[in-house]
């Protein structure tokens, strides 16, 4: 790939805390314009991979450049580049939404501060609600005024660490919507996120993070054999039933947990494979049945039955 | 020259925000000046008869009124401390330190706060204290000279305290970290003379430097003599400068 046609490189960078490695050689690159999505559990170490892009923290070893940049030799030209959105949404509580626009412009110092404060509250739709205190919002709006605050200097590269941690699923739904229409405007998006369904959605190319490695990396579809639907947790009455359930079910990706007595099966979330289990089963004690999202773990868990199938 | 234009701009946008806190939380507004009157009303009239006796007829009032005046902008040290940390717990350092801007002039958004406050502090502290017979033979010109010295020693405290803001965990740890800045003018002259303590006592006051900054005002207000306006300016302007730099660097600071 070209030099210039490329946003993010990231390569065999390390980071120790004290004794414990929390990355230990991660590559990768980002065209610029793509939707890059790195997937892994809590504490997976994404969060220090973006401290580490966004000059917060300094690596032990490796390279990370920004629009051709060195994160940390050149920080302040790397800062110029991007725009950070974290875990939780930075915006000042005591201000409206246009102050807090009009503040960020102005210490960017672009040209009409106040402008392009209205013109991002339009985008966001948060023009009704310009004048209010940020005190009042809503989560939702709350991350919509926080990404409105990221665009303001027209950034060429967005990372939103874990931008839907926390909301409920309106919001969720909502916030998808806006990385989508984001795409549009040609931004190179770097998204974390500890769920799947998230990274299927949204990204050109998922990079699995486990362990301090990308363990995987692809599109979407070419790791189509990760991405399962859903989990469904049983909650039995006994022991005994719990044991002759994973006896039945043998050869599917399970977990259980003997204390809590539940049993957790990873499907394609379709109906037919959830009516299977529940046909087998239909004769045994089961007090509860939740369908749960798939997460990360998910995916491990079927990569560790299929590797064991082999 | 276009940094240094910036860096100012930078300076008015976030000295505007400071504005604005203080604006919409009238409450901590209100409750900066709410304690220095109590210290000041305490001080008047539960120890005022006694300590008036005690000091030879002289009015304990006019006595008093720098110490209380110290102890106050310690006091509001502690607003600093949880505000900027607020700031980091919000995520808002986070975001700043991610933008290209001069870096320390976060700080400053800060310490215009809290000048306000220590400005309205004294403002109401002395007019109540001259509406309660306090009297002062100074001329203007010592008045003046007093007033700076208690600004920047009300400069030095917010240092003090953007550092702690900065070193604390949370928001309510900040607080409590500024709490000793509130007691430090005790162990001066300023409540009771220091010949009246015991002798290991006697010599930590008589040299740390808000009694040094406490001579001066007393000095200065009173008409008394053995003091120096240069080492209490000298103290509050070291003291802030190398707690400023900390700060600057603890905010700019790039993990390891």
């Amino acid at each position: 790939m070209n030099e210039r046609e490329i946003a993010v490189s990231v390569r065999g960078l390390t980071k120790n805390y004290g004794k414990s490695q929390v990355l230990k050689g991660v590559d990768f690159e980002i065209p610029k314009g793509s939707v890059f999505c790195l997937l892994g559990s809590n504490g997976a170490g994404k969060t220090t991979i973006i401290h580490i892009l966004t000059t917060r923290l300094k690596p032990n070893a490796g390279e990370a450049r920004i629009c051709g940049y060195d994160a940390v030799k050149q920080p302040a030209k790397a800062r110029r580049h991007f725009s950070l959105t974290g875990q939780y949404a930075a915006v000042d509580e005591l201000l409206t939404a246009r102050e807090n626009l009009i503040m960020i412009g102005r210490l960017f110092h672009i040209q009409n501060p106040k402008q392009k404060a209205d013109e991002l509250l339009r985008r966001f739709g948060l023009t009704a609600d310009a004048h209010k205190a940020v005190s009042a919002y809503s989560g939702g709006m709350r991350r919509r005024l926080d990404i409105a605050m990221s665009l303001t200097a027209d950034p060429e590269i967005i990372f939103l660490d874990e931008p839907t941690t926390g909301l409920d699923p309106q919001n969720r739904l909502e916030m998808w919507q806006i990385v989508r229409e984001l795409t549009k405007s040609g931004i190179t998006i770097f998204l974390t996120t500890q769920y799947l369904d998230e990274a299927e959605r949204l990204a050109d190319t998922i990079a699995i993070l486990n362990d301090g490695k990308i363990v995987k990396q692809g599109t979407p579809e070419g790791l189509k054999s990760l991405i399962v639907g859903s989990s469904l947790v049983l909650y039995f009455e006994t022991a005994a039933d719990l044991a002759k359930a994973k006896e039945r079910l043998d050869g599917s990706s399970l977990s259980a947990d003997n204390d809590a007595l539940t049993l957790s099966i990873t499907t394609d979330g379709r109906m037919k494979a959830v009516a299977e289990i529940i046909d087998r089963l239909s004769d045994l004690s089961v007090t509860q049945m939740e369908q749960k999202r798939a997460s990360i773990e998910d995916v491990f868990l079927q990569l560790v039955t299929k590797e064991a199938n082999q | 020259m276009k940094r240094f234009a910036y860096a100012i701009g930078d300076c008015l946008v976030l000295s505007g925000r400071g504005a604005k806190h203080i604006m919409r939380r009238i409450d901590t507004l209100i409750t900066s000046a709410i304690l220095p009157i109590i210290f000041l009303l305490l001080f008047k009239y539960l120890f005022g008869g006694a300590m008036g006796i005690a000091l030879g007829d002289e009015s304990y009032l006019n006595y008093v009124l720098p110490g209380i005046l110290l102890m106050s902008f310690g006091f509001l040290a502690s607003t600093t401390a949880t505000a900027v940390n607020d700031d980091m717990a919000k995520g808002l350092v986070a975001r700043l330190r991610s933008m290209p801007v001069a870096r320390p002039v976060f700080i400053v958004g800060h310490i215009f706060a809290s000048l306000i406050r220590n400005s309205l502090a004294l403002i109401c502290v002395v007019g109540l204290a001259l509406a309660l017979g306090y009297r002062s033979p100074a001329t203007f010109t010592a008045w003046l000279c007093a007033i700076v010295i208690l600004l920047l020693f009300a400069l030095a405290m917010t240092s003090i305290a953007v550092v702690m803001g900065f070193a604390a965990s949370s928001p309510d740890a900040a607080s409590a970290y500024g709490m000793p800045l509130m007691f430090l003018p005790y162990f001066t002259g300023a409540f009771v003379p220091i010949e009246t303590m015991p002798q290991a006592l006697q010599v930590f006051c008589a040299r740390q430097p808000v009694n040094t900054v406490w001579k001066a005002i007393s000095g200065l207000t009173l008409g008394g003599e053995g003091y120096s306006i240069w080492a209490a300016i000298a103290w509050c302007a070291v003291i802030t400068i190398i707690f400023l730099i900390i700060g600057g660097l603890l905010f700019s600071r790039t993990e390891n």
